[in-house]
């Protein structure tokens, strides 16, 4: 075989190569995307059900008009548009979604000390719809960070890093946890 | 004696029953009935059993003691009859293998000598399934009889059926069941336990594999299946199978059961347990319901049941708002003891409550009686 030919043969599998490196760092950019839209989903059934709770709750939580009025805020900046291919806006969004469960945390805790909110047949149903919300919030926030660490573990490895440069494909942020929820829990806050 | 009803007789109670028939032809293994009955205690369900088996089966024990001595009669009468005949094939058998090696016949003499030979075993064979069939027929009458009696100390909404109570319709979509041409099921059990809804049936498959002279029957499932009410609501199709290595998961994906069933729809799931995902493969057609399904807690528990069953092959599925477990095991559950065994039914009782221990542990260490979402 004559050495032009042998350069051309290698030249091609160098190319296909690189696009098949390149189709893979992009199916797991939409991958991540995908995930993305899944926590949206979950994130809107959540904020669907907040307003109810809010509601049955300020009859008896009137006191705490700086706790719902956080709650509402938050509630409204998550129902917000934002950039899904803009790193920092997608933290953001996370963030925010993440305050907003560590909130409700918080009103959930209160709504423990009155036994009458606590036992309100539509208090009941309301929280129930919630905590199976947020297993579904969780749920799809392992799908989306394993998704995102694909996508990191495939730009930042030579020569994907190259390639995503090339393509214009960046990092994702992770869902992270609350920083409480890392913390240690103290029974005597509660108590 | 009808052959569908003999034939019926001996898929009931299986090859044992066959062998209990020559065992009870030796007057020390059968062992005639003292009057007592004494029974192991896992979990201590012998104490509370007690006062249910006077009250059920023990009324029971002396009519079914006089029909066992009968059956053990009546066996050993038969093998009287036909064991003449049968050392009789045996000999000739014999003595045609011995002479049709000879080299002055021919290779059609041969072939037809081998035919023979083969048809007079198959022939004493049946004698002797005849002869064991009054003992086939009363182990299968204590399945009919008290088991059901048995089956109900675990609740009132407890039933036995020994012909199974699962469908191969109700568990073929869950794409966990083995490819297969026949198919056993036997011994159905159906209750709640916890409150949890249960439906269990052993199930044997069998496939024919190779062609031509290469061709046999290969048992692909030999096990329990067991439905079960799942302990969350979802609407998709999430599969759990046993990892068999990076190629035969890719293969067995495309080619086998997985591909019968929609496989376009399943995703594999990569979840977070790094044990979990050397034990298991997961498929789904949604994979935030599959992470929903399978939380960190719940693959902890699907370990800890693989450990419990000591390493027989676990699979589970959920779909159609279910769950789905299938348990491999070598091991015969819900068998009747043997009828050299006197008639108290406590042999049979202390392994059928051990082998509901088993079934009631799945529910146990998978937590699917509390709702705790986890």
């Amino acid at each position: 075989m004559e050495p032009t030919t042998i350069i051309l043969i290698v030249l091609l599998g160098l190319c296909a190569l690189l696009y098949f490196w390149y189709a893979g760092i992009i199916t797991k950019r939409n991958k991540a995307l995908e995930a993305l839209s899944g926590i949206d989903v979950q994130l809107q059934k959540r904020l669907d059900v907040i307003p109810n709770i809010l509601k049955i709750a300020k009859k008896f939580l009137d006191h705490e008009k700086g706790l719902l009025s956080e709650i509402t805020a938050l509630r409204e900046k998550i129902d917000q548009n934002y950039n899904k291919h803009n790193s920092d806006e997608v933290k953001a969004h996370l963030d925010a979604a993440r305050d907003l469960g560590g909130k409700m945390g918080q009103l959930m805790v209160q709504v423990e000390a009155y036994p009458d909110l606590k036992s309100d047949q539509t208090m009941v149903q309301a929280m129930q719809s919630y905590n199976e919300v947020e297993a579904q919030i969780a749920a799809a926030r392992r799908f989306y960070n394993s998704a995102v660490n694909d996508l990191r573990n495939a730009i930042q490895i030579f020569p994907g890093n190259v390639i995503a440069g090339w393509a214009g494909v960046s990092d994702m942020p992770f869902y992270e946890a609350e920083e409480r929820a890392a913390q240690a829990v103290d029974a005597a806050e509660y108590l | 004696m009808k052959i569908s009803r003999a034939w019926k007789a001996y898929r009931d109670v299986g090859f044992s029953g066959y062998l209990d028939g020559f065992r009870c032809l030796v007057p020390g293994f059968v062992r005639p009935w003292d009057g007592m009955a004494e029974f192991d205690d896992p979990a201590d369900a012998s104490q509370y059993f007690a006062p249910h088996y006077e009250r059920l089966i023990k009324p029971k024990v002396e009519v079914f003691e006089e029909n066992r001595l009968k059956a053990i009669d009546d066996c050993r009468r038969r093998h009287m009859l036909v064991l003449p005949a049968v050392v009789a094939i045996f000999a000739g058998a014999i003595w045609a293998i011995i002479e049709f090696h000879a080299p002055q016949y021919t290779h059609n003499q041969k072939e037809l000598a081998e035919l023979l030979i083969y048809g007079s075993f198959f022939v004493a064979t049946l004698f002797l399934a005849w002869a064991s069939y009054p003992v086939v027929v009363y182990r299968q009458s204590v399945k009919s009889d008290i088991f059901p009696d048995v089956f109900s100390f675990f609740g009132p909404e407890f039933s036995y059926n020994p012909n199974g109570l699962i469908d191969m319709d109700e568990i073929e979509p869950s794409g966990i069941v083995p490819s297969y041409d026949y198919y056993h099921i036997e011994d159905g059990i159906k209750g709640r336990y916890k409150g949890v809804d249960l439906k269990i049936s052993e199930l044997k498959l069998r496939e024919e594999r190779g062609s031509g002279k290469n061709r046999r029957t290969v048992t692909t499932f030999k096990g329990i299946a067991v439905i079960l009410e799942a302990h969350k609501d979802f609407s998709g199709w999430t599969i759990v199978r046993k990892d068999q290595g990076f190629i035969a998961n890719f293969v067995s994906s495309k080619l086998g059961t997985l591909s019968r069933k929609k496989s376009a729809e399943l995703e594999n799931v990569r979840l977070e347990d790094p044990e979990f995902e050397k034990m298991f493969e997961v498929y789904g057609t949604d994979q935030i319901e599959a992470r929903f399904l399978l939380t960190t807690s719940f693959m902890q528990r699907l370990l800890d049941l693989k450990n419990a069953l000591d390493g027989k092959g676990l699979q589970c599925a959920f779909y159609q708002k279910k769950l789905l477990i299938m348990v491999s095991s070598k091991h015969n559950y819900f068998e009747t003891s043997s009828v050299c065994e006197p008639a108290t039914f406590v042999n049979d009782i202390n392994i059928i409550l051990r082998e509901m221990a088993v079934i009631f542990d799945i529910i146990n260490i998978l937590k699917l009686h509390e709702r705790t979402g986890l």
